[in-house]
């Protein structure tokens, strides 16, 4: 098996340009073989490569993999699963097709199924160097900033907390001292959302089509972050070292507590779960308000104001949940945008419905669509990936 | 040394790392059983099994290679270790009577494997990288390529150049392979 192994390397390395000449001799030699040369062409006029890696991309492998480490604990067997096996054995099988038909009769697929993808979120580091955190290489990269992707409970963390302390026998680097920290700004595009673990512990949850810029570590006195779009904190207690959340519009200041904070570049939303925080003004020492839990503050152009909301539909996302609470189509039309990554018209300026609903926000966006459309006088026609919402 | 990082881990049983070889391999190994068991379903149980199993043994690899030989020889043979099983039942016989040559099943393995490195492997780079390598890999020109994508023959060489580099780093580690023992050999992989 190691052989067929090696020469998969090989046939690799050569068919992407990256062989070494040693490696180059080693194939030649084996391509001697007709039989062998044979199998080199067939794989390399493979005219379906580039279609395949579609398919593979588009496998939902994730669900499957919950299964596997419960196998590994008790191994019982279901018939059940054989619905998801077949589906996920298939569905490459006719994604490929399916390319084919489309690409022979020269026909653009209009409606592709909408779903919202996961951990496509990128993390740039203080050299400027792009780290995809999906791919295959980001735990390694992640290591030399000691940073680890680790998968919870509530989903991917990019975790900073051990770079804090714990370091447990990994050789020559646990003499060396601390690394500077250095400025990362993690980006979460539309229709994602990830998860931060700083240094002292705070959690961040970004939603999507938002950034958060912070140190790789804290050190000082005290603890700064910029974030746009839309994050909630969950601050760890240090009244020593108050954290800082810049936005466009505030500063908010806080130490150890629960809050939400959104901002869109002209307006800054900041609501209180738990605890209490200060909302500054941007980057000076005057204080704007004092938000106890369960009030907001909207900043906007230096001016505050502050009203009380009911929290749980500020931070649904956060669970996984859309919460509209008599919401107009274009705020809910506007938050299913950045989820699942499309764009959409309203057709008739005029529609003024106001929806009440708790969808899940994982399925995918037809579903949304098809209870949304259920509430009310509202339906929708979908073009490639831009809805019109139609009376 | 990057992969090193991802061996420990998966040594001590860090899911994270365990994760990330699924991911590089299942649906690569799914194919893989279904050129034996010519059935969906059961190629991926068979599959899922041999991830549980190692899983269950995670502290007994220490490079990357012998897992890659332990998920193929480990699928291989519950594979036909299952066709076996059903062969006892009238209506697989036939299956059963249509063998693989050794060279035959080298192929399958080679197939597999490298068609799952280069997507892995393209899957990183940018995507006109992507489109300028996907195409040149079908044997097409510069020229050709530039004709295609409406770029010129000059662009098409820097995606390539780029697309190799960044290949190159991607690749480095699996050349140390031929120094490495096998050290599993079918018997000893439950």
């Amino acid at each position: 098996m190691t052989d067929e192994l090696i020469i998969s390397d090989l046939i690799s390395k050569k068919l992407t340009g990256s062989i070494s000449p040693e490696e180059e001799r080693r194939l030649q030699q084996w391509l001697e073989d007709p039989q062998h040369r044979a199998l080199y062409e067939r794989i390399r006029q493979k005219e379906d490569l580039g279609k395949s890696f579609c398919a593979y991309m588009d496998i939902d492998s994730q669900k499957d993999f919950r299964d596997t480490l419960n196998r590994a604990a008790i191994t019982p067997r279901k018939n059940s699963f054989r619905y998801a096996l077949v589906a996920a054995v298939l569905l490459p099988v006719l994604l490929v097709s399916g390319y084919f038909v489309l690409r022979v009769h020269g026909v653009v697929d209009r409606n592709p199924v909408i779903a919202h993808s996961t951990s496509q979120a990128r993390l740039i580091l203080a050299s400027g160097q792009v780290v995809d955190l999906s791919a295959e290489q980001a735990p390694e990269l992640l290591a030399e900033v000691d940073a680890v992707i680790d998968s919870r409970e509530r989903g991917c963390v990019l975790s900073y907390r051990n770079s804090a302390g714990d370091t447990v026998s990994e050789g020559p680097t646990a003499a060396a001292p601390m690394a500077e920290p250095e400025l990362h700004t993690l980006v979460v595009p539309r229709g994602v959302n990830y998860n931060v673990e700083l240094s002292d512990g705070t959690l961040v949850y970004l939603d999507a089509d938002s950034r958060l810029e912070y140190p790789s570590r804290f050190v000082g006195d005290s603890r700064t972050v910029s974030v746009s779009g839309r994050a909630y904190f969950e601050v760890s207690h240090d009244t020593q070292h108050p954290f800082i959340v810049r936005t466009s519009g505030a500063d908010i200041r806080v130490f150890g507590t629960e809050f939400c904070v959104s901002d869109n570049g002209t307006q800054t939303t900041t609501t209180l779960i738990q605890g209490s925080v200060g909302v500054f003004e941007s980057r000076k020492d005057v204080e704007l308000a004092r938000l106890t839990p369960g009030q907001q503050a909207v900043v906007s152009g230096g001016h505050c104001e502050v009203r009380a909301v009911e929290t749980l539909y500020v931070t649904a996302w956060k669970d996984g949940y859309f919460i509209f609470n008599a919401c107009d189509i274009d705020r809910i039309m506007e938050e299913l945008s950045s989820w699942y990554n499309i764009d959409y018209v309203l057709e008739d300026p005029e529609v003024s419905t106001h929806i009440t609903a708790r969808i899940r926000r994982y399925d995918n966006i037809d579903s949304v669509l098809d209870i949304l459309a259920k509430t009310r006088s509202v339906n929708f026609r979908q073009e490639g990936r831009v809805i019109t919402v139609t009376k | 040394m990057k992969q090193d990082r991802l061996i420990r881990a998966f040594r001590k049983g860090e899911e994270w790392a365990f994760r990330r070889v699924y991911e590089q391999f299942f649906d690569p190994l799914c194919l893989y059983a279904v050129k034996y068991l010519k059935d969906g379903s059961e190629a991926q149980d068979v599959v899922q099994d041999v991830f549980a199993a190692l899983w269950l043994l995670h502290d007994n690899f220490d490079n990357c290679h012998t897992i890659r030989s332990f998920l193929y020889i480990s699928v291989r043979n519950r594979s036909i270790n299952l066709l076996r099983r059903q062969a006892r039942t009238i209506e697989k016989i036939s299956q059963m009577q249509q063998k693989h040559t050794p060279a035959e099943e080298a192929e399958m393995v080679i197939e597999v494997e490298v068609e799952r490195q280069l997507l892995a492997a393209v899957q990183n780079l940018p995507s006109e990288c992507r489109r300028v390598l996907m195409l040149s890999i079908e044997g097409r020109s510069y020229q050709e390529i530039g004709e295609m994508l409406h770029i010129t023959t000059n662009t098409v060489k820097n995606h390539r150049v780029r697309a190799v580099k960044k290949l190159r780093e991607m690749f480095r580690y699996s050349r140390s392979e031929s120094e490495l023992t096998n050290r599993l050999s079918a018997k000893t992989e439950y």
